[in-house]
């Protein structure tokens, strides 16, 4: 990779490995922090479930900012793996489900290839905006992972059920077995330990990585190539959100390892995109948009933004979505 | 750091489970509003054409279409993709719905109300019609279908439900006298729509449906409260509706979706469905021939 240049959009390409070859386990050595935000979950919840003056707070806020948090890890666990050994993947998918009480290869069909391309063979995204419509915007927040988390499912459910889906099925079964039934023994070990400080941090951020889709492309144009997403550009917020906050560029480019969509943002987003879709912190967006404000803000064009820029070499979206269905579901 | 009573614990999980509850029924209430702003939109229903310019209304009466041409058609586009399992299988997709009026006349009692080829109309399929349309007709038609089914675009396919001569229908439109035979049409407010079945009826059951979900709803929740605060807080009984509310939190959201999916107005209705080998009908014309093993 010369100096200067973008690291290419595979995760394979030549100057990635050489990072990844200092971690023989690890594919990349960013990696590190996902695994850290995961243990300190884990450890959380351990603390809470099984130590009682651990059942604070503190510890519960930090235990549902971190299932938010594990939620983020499985998003980009799900478009790549972070280990080089595909089992360990596999078993690593296993404890991120476990953390979010849902399977998390569910993510393949419902994030990676209907949500990226905003299209369910014709019909809308199983997560799209518009399947809430409350006047007051903050109950359209607060509902939107009643509608978006069935539709997801029952789409999952017969995406699953499609010719060639046998090894994700049988995935999907294993991360269900062991989501709901380590959550299930420790229920039945101490329901309400359980209940209050394991399963509501689980719920917490299965459910807010969903209305994250409200909030990253509501009153976006998701016809557009670059206007289709809000981004929330803050380092600090983009550190520990594994640069999640850079949503555009992950969109058209998802090959790409989330370390380095910073330089891809700053190259090929931030020239074609409304201004207004740059947010600088989430935290005052969510309060102006949710809570100050309390109709849906209307809608702009801002697909305006990219007329008159010069395109940039990226595949169509039906060409995308093969790509993905081709890399398969285990990876 | 003092650790959380769990009676606070409670409370916030109680909020938490009415919070989701009240949230479906109110998008339950949505459905109900749209609902019945539709059936205003499509006007009352008269008994005769004799009414006055402008007015919308919904007019009942048989359909004769023209040149052969059928008075209204509406089609599902939809792409089928092969099942795994030990039955051959074809999973279909909604990909597109469209409607189209062919126009013609609508007998009306004595009078005849011209209908004429309308653009964006909006035609409301009798439910079983599409059913009996969407049935894998023959063998054959199953076999290339789920050959083309295993490929990456699928196996593309539109299901046409018409309404032909003599097909008793319901129109909803504006009637004028402009040309001096009295003619329907839509208007800027809410297209032509030409419905198999009464429209009102129809409406007035998806209400009913969507009040009888928020009663159901709020009862179960209301029931397992009751028993979650059964004294003593945390004990057997009271766990017991702590597992009753944790399985209402869980099981309750498919409900407000299903609800908000049965109240699609009919010229956008899910078909979806499914092909199987032992459905394919076997062809009239050959009583030997089999379904496919």
């Amino acid at each position: 990779m010369s100096a200067g240049s973008l690291p290419s959009t595979r995760s394979d390409a030549p100057g990635s490995g050489d990072r990844a070859r200092k971690f023989t386990v690890l594919k990349h050595a960013a990696e590190i922090r996902q695994l850290g935000i995961i243990a300190t979950y884990v450890t959380l919840l351990a603390c809470m479930e099984f130590v009682p003056a651990c059942r604070n707070l503190p510890f519960l806020a930090a235990a549902c900012w971190f299932s938010f948090l594990n939620a983020v890890v499985l998003h980009n666990s799900l478009h790549q793996g972070p280990f080089q050994a595909t089992p360990l993947n596999m078993a690593w998918r296993m404890i991120l489900s476990f953390g979010a009480l849902y399977p998390a290869s569910a993510n393949i069909p419902s994030h990676n290839l209907v949500h990226h391309h905003f299209d369910d063979e014709g019909q809308p995204d199983w997560a799209a905006p518009e399947h809430v419509r409350f006047r007051w915007h903050l109950l359209n927040l607060v509902h939107f992972p009643n509608v978006a988390g069935p539709r997801t499912f029952a789409g999952v459910t017969r995406w699953a059920t499609l010719h060639g889906k046998t090894a994700f099925r049988k995935q999907y079964l294993k991360e269900q077995v062991f989501a709901f039934g380590l959550t299930g023994v420790l229920l039945v070990h101490d329901f309400w330990t359980t209940l209050f400080f394991v399963v509501i941090p689980q719920l917490y951020g299965a459910r807010c990585i969903l209305r994250i889709n409200l909030i990253q492309h509501d009153g976006c144009d998701t016809s557009s190539e670059w206007n289709h997403s809000r981004n929330f550009v803050g380092r600090g917020f983009n550190w520990i959100m594994c640069n999640n906050g850079l949503h555009t560029i992950h969109h058209n480019r998802a090959g790409l390892h989330w370390s380095d969509l910073r330089a891809w943002h700053d190259k090929e987003v931030v020239p074609r995109i409304d201004p207004s879709l740059n947010e600088p912190s989430m935290v005052l967006f969510l309060l102006r948009t949710y809570v100050f404000g309390m109709k849906r803000p209307a809608k702009k064009d801002v697909a305006l933004a990219e007329a008159n820029v010069a395109s940039a070499d990226l595949a169509s979206r039906e060409t995308r979505r093969q790509d993905v269905e081709a890399q398969g579901a285990l990876t | 750091m003092t650790p959380i009573p769990y009676a606070w614990m409670g409370i916030l999980c109680l909020g938490i489970v009415w919070t989701c509850a009240l949230l479906i029924a109110g998008a339950a209430l949505q459905d109900v509003r749209a609902l019945l702003a539709t059936k205003k939109l499509l006007g009352p229903k008269a008994t005769s054409a004799d009414v006055s310019d402008g007015r919308r209304v919904l007019l009942r009466g048989k359909v004769t279409g023209r040149d052969g041409v059928p008075f209204a058609t509406h089609t599902v586009q939809q792409v089928g993709r092969a099942k795994d399992g030990a039955t051959r299988a074809v999973v279909f997709f909604d990909r597109a719905f469209a409607s189209s009026v062919g126009g013609g006349t609508l007998g009306v009692g004595a009078s005849m109300v011209s209908v004429p080829t309308a653009e964006g109309a909006h035609v409301w399929p009798d439910e079983s019609a599409t059913r009996d349309a969407f049935a894998c007709p023959d063998a054959t038609t199953f076999e290339a279908t789920h050959k083309a089914s295993r490929g990456p675009k699928g196996a593309l396919r539109d299901v046409t439900t018409p309404l032909t001569d003599g097909a008793e229908v319901w129109i909803s439109g504006v009637v004028s006298r402009e040309s001096g035979a009295a003619e329907i049409r839509g208007d800027r407010t809410f297209p032509l729509v030409v419905s198999a079945f009464d429209p009102h009826a129809w409406i007035h059951g998806k209400v009913r449906a969507a009040f009888a979900l928020i009663v159901v709803e709020l009862a179960l929740l209301t029931i397992a409260t009751a028993v979650t605060l059964v004294p003593p807080a945390f004990g057997t009984v009271s766990t017991l509706g702590g597992v009753l509310c944790l399985a209402f939190f869980l099981g309750v959201q498919p409900f407000g979706v299903m609800l908000r999916d049965a109240c699609r107005l009919p010229h956008e209705r899910y078909l979806r469905g499914e092909w199987t080998d032992a459905t394919a009908k076997v062809p009239s014309a050959n009583a030997e021939a089999s379904v496919p093993s």
